[in-house]
């Protein structure tokens, strides 16, 4: 695996935690990015994806919830796949955002996941806070209109604030720590995923943090 | 004008136009009178029996039977009815309980406030394509995916997507679907326009526009408008009230309905625009212009149609029927001349100046003094029926129609504009005056109105260029056959109008549809003019707006005719126009690569023979092959088509090889997924074609509820160079595996 240890301080920490299974499957809504370090007033995008299995992406309706005092919602824009992208239609209201997004172009593709929207923040919280954008899937369709299952919506979250850009110092965290409540919340459990903490040194950085599932049988 | 008729329908009922239904026999003396063919539900609608010269048997006994299950005696009952449909009513005559004979007849019952039942075009269920009475996502990606060409529609139930009422469904009707969808609401909530003048007509679409039996008003920055027309349920346009001014920001409108605001809309106020002093002047030009878009347009007509090989005799009819237009439109306006001349002319020619001006009068006159003509042909360009002879001609009719499509709306806009500020304003005109100028409006409303409705059928016929070819990924020693086509955007409605089913469906179906949106997107005044015909007992407008009904306008194009020209014109064009595109020639559209992009060889069959460029340091893999060809009014459009050389095919398999089956995994090649499943799998591969070279495979993790994901990558047709190992068990969500291999 290669991980991008070249620019952050990266740490995989097995988490023990009793969790509800959990994983990334079709009809999950998610950021591809999910953890993001901006400064107060600085903009930053989130594209939120759904994953639609081996079946072509048909048509979705999601909504984020978020603080407006928070972090303001600069502008939602199409996702782009590749060549493919799909038609959005947005409403941002204080503390919401609902989006329809829709594949006019193909009945074969795109497949897998797929980034739906785009979504432009700007924290306007306190240094060092952390705001939380929250997912979730009302309805979704495959390209030939049978319906998604209703799947998962896993969060987003902004830490106010510069990310380090080079390697700091490493991080354990208990099995129990609030980075790894955070860690579930952006993924599906079993997963791995760069979490923006503030380091030893006090400077924000990522760490990737690995959750444990709820399989009993260890899957080697 | 399709939608006053309803209103003007169930208003004049109650005064004379009660129907007298032929009997189904003629031996039976009797027959039914209702008191319109139209009702909504809950409304009471009176049924009596008229007695004619029989046998001599007197009836005694007369029972009405209803198709929705009631059942009345009596020579006059009344009835209401709770659901709409069509319902049917058999009234039987009896004596000496002997059946003398019966009559039927039928009555359309529409939802209490739906003003425009299914036989004027419009959509009686908007956004709802599949048929379950709602407007849902399932609608919205239907829209979606027949607008984008995927899928079949029936045209009828498509119609159903015309979300703002322009008689077409596009890629504007899809936005407003999805967002209804987004609030979980029946109709989207928007304004038709973005910026408007006082006096300028206005409209706007809200779920909250369905309830009915309370008054509807529309405030702008706290002013009433003059007036309101709410046509169709969910629908309604007004006029921008006088003393609103452009600010710093736009202006507020509020939809309020029963006293409450149930929306609010943003419009750019725009600045006023300066009318030249002398208005009567001023407004004979505008006639003027009009006549010479109206002769423009007949021209156009003709010498397209004509040119595609009409018959003599529908040359002929479509040539008396474009006279018959100009001459009613000129005898209009000699008597609104003669007006003009008399006392009150001046104020009569300021209040129409207002409105076009109010309407875009000035946008209209700069619009035409730009240069629409098309861009001459390169010199050197090979013959090309489509680009030389098709392209020409539809730029021209479409040049031409969206001169009347634009009158029209200016003329309807400033015939609200005029009687709202005739009936409500304080400068009232004198009655005769009055009259005399709402005359004029609804006489130049027939060619014009007709006209602009061919406008609207022609003008959404948007050229476009692509490129296409047989194939773009190309093998050793292969090549591709390119082809360069003309694209017909909204064409399509015209040509499976036009030759599926015939000049009456347009007719019937598609020009109803369109007037009727014109009518509530253009014009406020309808139902004002037809309160003042109705008040002054002048049947000319319900006479015109009936005639206009059954499409046998008489004094200008007739249905036959306009039916009859489309049609043809389908007819000619269509089977050029297979699938919404023609061929052009490729040697006068596609560039010639540069010397390491590989070389095209064009065919005298009018498309192009791509090879890729021999193998070499300079060899690229990804070329863009690129075309360009100027359209209608000059404008130029460009196309691309990638091309991917000597490929290989290369087969990717990848799976879950753990103890445990619980991965799912996803494998991105050039940013798209290429290969996943919708649940954990222990192989599945998909074969590509990947050009020569070295290529970056990505495999991602996407679910291992273990916290373990045991994956396999496999490569056949390519050699694996480097990256990740190609099996492990640390593939979980969030993290990828990068593999770069090479096709030989």
């Amino acid at each position: 695996m290669l991980m991008s240890l070249s620019r952050f301080a990266s740490l995989l920490v097995a988490l023990c935690v009793a969790l509800p299974a959990s994983a990334q499957f079709v009809g999950d809504v998610y950021f591809v990015a999910p953890s993001i370090a901006l400064p107060a007033g600085g903009t930053g995008d989130l594209d939120l994806a759904i994953f639609t299995g081996d079946k072509p992406f048909g048509a979705t309706v999601a909504t984020l919830t978020y603080d407006p005092s928070k972090v303001e919602i600069l502008s939602v824009s199409e996702g782009v796949n590749g060549d493919d992208s799909v038609h959005l239609q947005a409403q941002v209201e204080a503390g919401t955002v609902r989006i329809v997004a829709l594949n006019p172009a193909s009945l074969q593709r795109p497949i897998g996941s797929v980034v739906v929207a785009r979504i432009r923040v700007r924290p306007t919280g306190a240094l060092g806070e952390r705001i939380v954008i929250r997912s979730a899937v009302s309805k979704a369709l495959y390209a030939d209109r049978t319906a998604m299952r209703a799947g998962s919506g896993f969060d987003a979250e902004i830490i106010v604030g510069q990310q380090s850009t080079s390697a700091t110092s490493t991080l354990l965290a208990a099995d129990n720590s609030p980075l790894a409540d955070r860690a579930r919340r952006l993924r599906p459990a079993g997963s791995e995923v760069g979490v923006i903490t503030k380091l030893s040194d006090g400077r924000l950085g990522e760490v990737r943090v690995r959750t444990k599932g709820t399989s009993t049988v260890r899957d080697r | 004008m399709f939608i006053a008729i309803l209103a003007l329908v169930s208003c004049a009922s109650k005064d004379n136009p009660e129907e007298i239904h032929d009997p189904v026999s003629s031996a039976v003396a009797f027959q039914i009178k209702v008191d319109s063919g139209i009702v909504q539900t809950g409304e009471r609608l009176s049924l009596s029996v008229v007695e004619g010269q029989g046998d001599g048997v007197t009836p005694s006994e007369y029972q009405w039977t209803f198709s929705d299950g009631q059942k009345l005696t009596g020579k006059s009952v009344s009835a209401a009815f709770s659901a709409a449909g069509t319902v049917k009513v058999k009234l039987e005559a009896f004596a000496a309980n002997q059946s003398l004979g019966a009559d039927e007849a039928q009555i359309s019952v529409v939802e209490a406030g739906a003003l425009a039942p299914a036989a004027f075009g419009l959509p009686q269920a908007p956004g709802d394509i599949d048929g379950n009475h709602a407007l849902e996502l399932e609608d919205a990606l239907l829209a979606a995916q027949a607008t984008g060409g995927l899928i079949a529609v029936d045209a009828d139930i498509l119609g159903n997507a015309d979300m703002d009422l322009d008689g077409r469904v596009n890629a504007a009707d899809v936005a407003l679907m999805q967002k209804a969808v987004l609030r979980g609401e029946p109709l989207p909530r928007a304004l038709f326009n973005d910026s408007g003048r006082p006096g300028a007509v206005v409209a706007l679409v809200s779920p909250a526009l369905m309830t009915t039996g309370k008054t509807v008003d529309v405030k702008v920055d706290g002013r009433s408008a003059p007036q309101v027309l709410q046509a169709v349920r969910g629908y309604a346009s007004f006029v921008v009230p006088d003393g609103v001014t452009k600010g710093s920001s736009p202006a507020s409108v509020e939809l309020v309905i029963g006293g409450t605001v149930t929306d609010r809309f943003q419009l750019a106020i725009l600045d006023p625009v300066a009318m030249p002093a002398d208005a009567k002047a001023d407004v004979q030009h505008f006639l003027t212009e009009l006549d010479a878009a109206l002769v423009a347009q007949q021209d156009a007509l003709k010498s397209q149609i004509s040119s595609l090989s009409l018959s003599d005799s529908d040359s002929m009819a479509l040539l008396a029927a474009g006279d018959a237009s100009l001459k009613e439109m000129r005898r209009s306006r000699e008597q609104f001349t003669t007006l003009l001349e008399g006392s009150d002319g001046e104020a009569m020619a300021k209040r129409l100046q207002q409105g076009l001006y109010a309407n875009g009068l000035a946008d209209f006159r700069n619009e035409g003094s730009k240069a629409l003509a098309l861009r001459a042909a390169a010199a050197s360009s090979v013959p090309d029926p489509i680009c030389d002879i098709v392209l020409p001609k539809l730029c021209a009719l479409k040049s031409a129609v969206s001169k009347t499509g634009a009158a029209s709306e200016i003329l309807g806009g400033a015939c609200s504009a005029v009687s709202a500020v005739a009936l409500v304003g304080a400068a009232r005109l004198r009655q005769p005056k009055l009259l005399a100028l709402i005359e004029l409006c609804v006489n130049l409303s027939v060619p014009i109105e007709i006209a602009g409705a061919i406008s609207d059928f022609v003008d959404p016929i948007e050229p476009g260029l692509r490129l296409t070819a047989d194939k773009t990924t190309l093998g050793q020693n292969e090549s591709a056959i390119v082809r360069s086509e003309i694209t017909f955007t909204g064409v399509e409605q015209l040509c499976s109008a036009g030759v599926s089913a015939g000049g009456t469906a347009i007719l019937d179906k598609t020009i109803g549809r369109i007037v009727v949106g014109r009518v509530i997107k253009h014009n406020a005044a309808l139902n004002v003019l037809s309160q003042i015909f109705a008040k002054f007992g002048d049947k000319k407008y319900v006479d015109f707006l009936e005639s206009y009904v059954q499409a046998g306008v008489s004094n200008t194009l007739s249905a036959t005719q306009i039916s009859g020209a489309l049609s043809d014109f389908a007819g000619k064009l269509c089977p050029d126009i297979r699938l919404g595109a023609a061929q052009a020639v490729a040697q006068n559209i596609i560039q010639q690569p540069a010397i390491d992009e590989g070389n095209l060889l064009f065919q005298a069959d009018g498309t192009a023979k791509y090879y890729c460029a021999p193998a070499g340091p300079l060899f690229k893999s990804k070329i863009d092959l690129k075309g360009s060809k100027a359209l209608c009014g000059g404008k130029v459009a460009n196309a691309k088509i990638s091309m991917t050389c000597a490929t290989s095919p290369v087969t990717i398999t990848m799976g879950d090889n753990g103890s445990a089956l619980d991965d799912i995994y996803e494998v991105i090649v050039d940013g798209r997924t290429v290969l996943t499943s919708s649940g954990p799998i222990r192989s599945t591969s998909i074969t590509l074609q990947l050009p020569r070279g070295r290529t970056t495979v990505t495999m991602r993790g996407l679910a291992a509820p273990d916290g373990i994901g045991t994956y396999f990558i496999s490569f056949s047709g390519a050699a694996f160079v480097g990256g990740d190992p190609l099996s492990g068990s640390d593939l979980v969500p969030g993290t990828t595996k990068r593999f770069i291999i090479e096709i030989l």
